[in-house]
């Protein structure tokens, strides 16, 4: 069988000046970029304009929060509370963040399919979302407006709105963007954990009921 | 934001004993239950028998194949060459979800088998014709008819495994298996006529249906016919972790991206 001698990079061009996407990492991006607009970059394939850098950054800063509530640094907590090493934490947070956006956006599919038909129609939800008023308001400010249609959205949909017209159009650049906004948080609230210090996890917290008796 | 508790049954500590499925480990399990049977138990999937388990730790063997080279076990290895099996292990369990290879394939290949059965049932004697039909126009389309096709190119013809399942199933006189008897059927029929080669998931599919497991426990089960391998090479690869594979030399690493370009605001800025 042939097979190739070399694996093929398109995103990175590694060496000692590497590129993104053709764009000088140390001289270019450093110089001219945040670090939201460099994962738009790598996520998208092209530099935004400043105005939809900012909008990006506000849409990361809102996905942001991930409390010790949700499954994910649920998870990483109760890693870290069973002695898990900082790397083991971290990847168990990664990996709960990745699910959890899968299945939010399996959530958000109609809304997806909304975007995808050009906003065409009644948006999938009407709702009247504080959070979603302070989102449009942060992307007004950066001089990204919101479509008016995403009003009623609820701030999960209205953020994925958001990145999507930011040019996230796949299942898997939105998925990326979201783990992404709270990886750090999710490891900084499981860290913030002794090791060792089960006494203090609920561990009846949400209770099992487990039926069944011996036989 | 519910309140109601999870209601399960798959096992509950006790003091002096504990319950599987409402099962007593040392009343009724202990010295009687097996991997096989407990993973069944445990995945409320359906009671295996000694003999049983004694043929599935047969057709583990039959299908051992922990070549690094094997793309999920160089996940193992990419990421093992760090030094932590655990990270190998749990990088390889995490993309082998709807990954096409190992156990989706075999739940896959499971369906294959039922619309052999179907076909079966449905043709009888005309089984050959019927199994040919539904398999040529897929084939045309080059869709892959799962539990079929070998990897390895063309030097590897066929898929040694599915010899030594059958090989293993002789030895337990479950050849005539309903699920087996049927998948061995179609691919003689398929290998003869269209040159499709049956693969190890085949043999994994139908085995699976015969001791009475859905689609879904199908790949729990090759998942766990699958650990060794996996735990083999996660453990290998931390035991070795080699530097060649933490970073490959910048040669081996052919860039076909976008070249190098001037972003719009250095431009402005004047480069």
């Amino acid at each position: 069988m042939d097979v190739p001698e070399r694996l093929t990079a398109r995103v990175v061009a590694p060496g000692e000046r590497p590129l993104l996407h053709g764009y000088d990492v140390q001289e270019d991006l450093s110089a001219h970029y945040g670090f939201g607009e460099v994962v738009l970059i790598a996520l998208t394939g092209e530099a935004p304009s400043r105005e939809a850098g900012r909008a990006f950054d506000a849409a990361l800063t809102f996905a942001s929060p991930v409390s010790v509530a949700e499954a994910p640094s649920h998870a990483a907590a109760l890693s870290r509370l069973c002695s898990a090493k900082p790397s083991s934490v971290a990847g168990v947070a990664a990996i709960g963040l990745a699910e959890q956006a899968r299945h939010r956006l399996d959530e958000l599919e109609a809304l997806l399919a909304w975007l995808r038909e050009g906003r065409d129609g009644d948006a999938p939800t009407g709702v009247d979302d504080p959070g979603t008023a302070r989102l449009h308001a942060r992307l007004r400010a950066v001089g990204h407006p919101p479509d008016p249609r995403d009003a009623g959205l609820p701030l999960s949909a209205a953020l994925v709105a958001t990145l999507f017209d930011l040019g996230l159009r796949e299942r898997w650049q939105l998925e990326a963007a979201l783990a992404v906004a709270r990886w750090p948080i999710a490891i900084a609230e499981a860290m913030s954990n002794r090791p060792g210090d089960l006494r203090t996890y609920p561990i009846r917290l949400p209770e099992f009921a487990i039926t069944g008796d011996a036989e | 934001m519910s309140r109601e508790p999870i209601r399960t049954n798959v096992g509950v500590t006790t003091h002096g004993d504990n319950v599987v499925r409402g099962a007593s480990v040392r009343d009724r399990l202990l010295l009687e239950e097996t991997r096989w049977s407990l993973l069944s138990r445990l995945i409320d999937g359906p009671e295996l028998s000694r003999a049983d388990a004694a043929m599935l730790d047969d057709m583990l063997v039959a299908i051992a194949c922990p070549d690094p080279r094997i793309w999920p076990l160089k996940v193992a290895w990419t990421i093992g060459s760090y030094g932590d099996w655990w990270a190998a292990h749990g990088a390889v369990t995490a993309m082998l979800g709807e990954c096409r290879m190992g156990p989706w394939a075999c739940a896959a290949a499971s369906d294959t088998v039922s619309v052999f059965r179907r076909l079966k049932g449905e043709h009888g004697e005309g089984f050959e014709d019927a199994v040919v039909e539904w398999a040529r126009p897929r084939a045309r389309r080059r869709e892959v008819i799962w539990g079929f096709g070998v990897a390895g190119g063309r030097a590897r013809r066929v898929d040694e495994r599915w010899a030594m399942v059958k090989t293993a199933m002789a030895h337990h006189g479950r050849l005539d298996s309903p699920h087996f008897q049927v998948a061995t059927q179609g691919a003689t029929v398929l290998e003869r006529r269209l040159g499709l080669v049956p693969n190890a998931a085949l043999a994994v599919g139908s085995i699976g249906l015969d001791v009475g497991m859905s689609r879904s426990q199908i790949e729990v089960l090759m998942y766990q016919v699958l650990g060794p391998q996996i735990v083999g090479n996660a453990y290998e690869a931390s035991r070795l972790a080699p530097a060649s594979l933490r970073a490959l030399p910048e040669d081996a690493v052919e860039y076909v991206g976008p070249a190098r370009r001037e972003s719009a605001r250095a431009r402005e800025a004047g480069g």
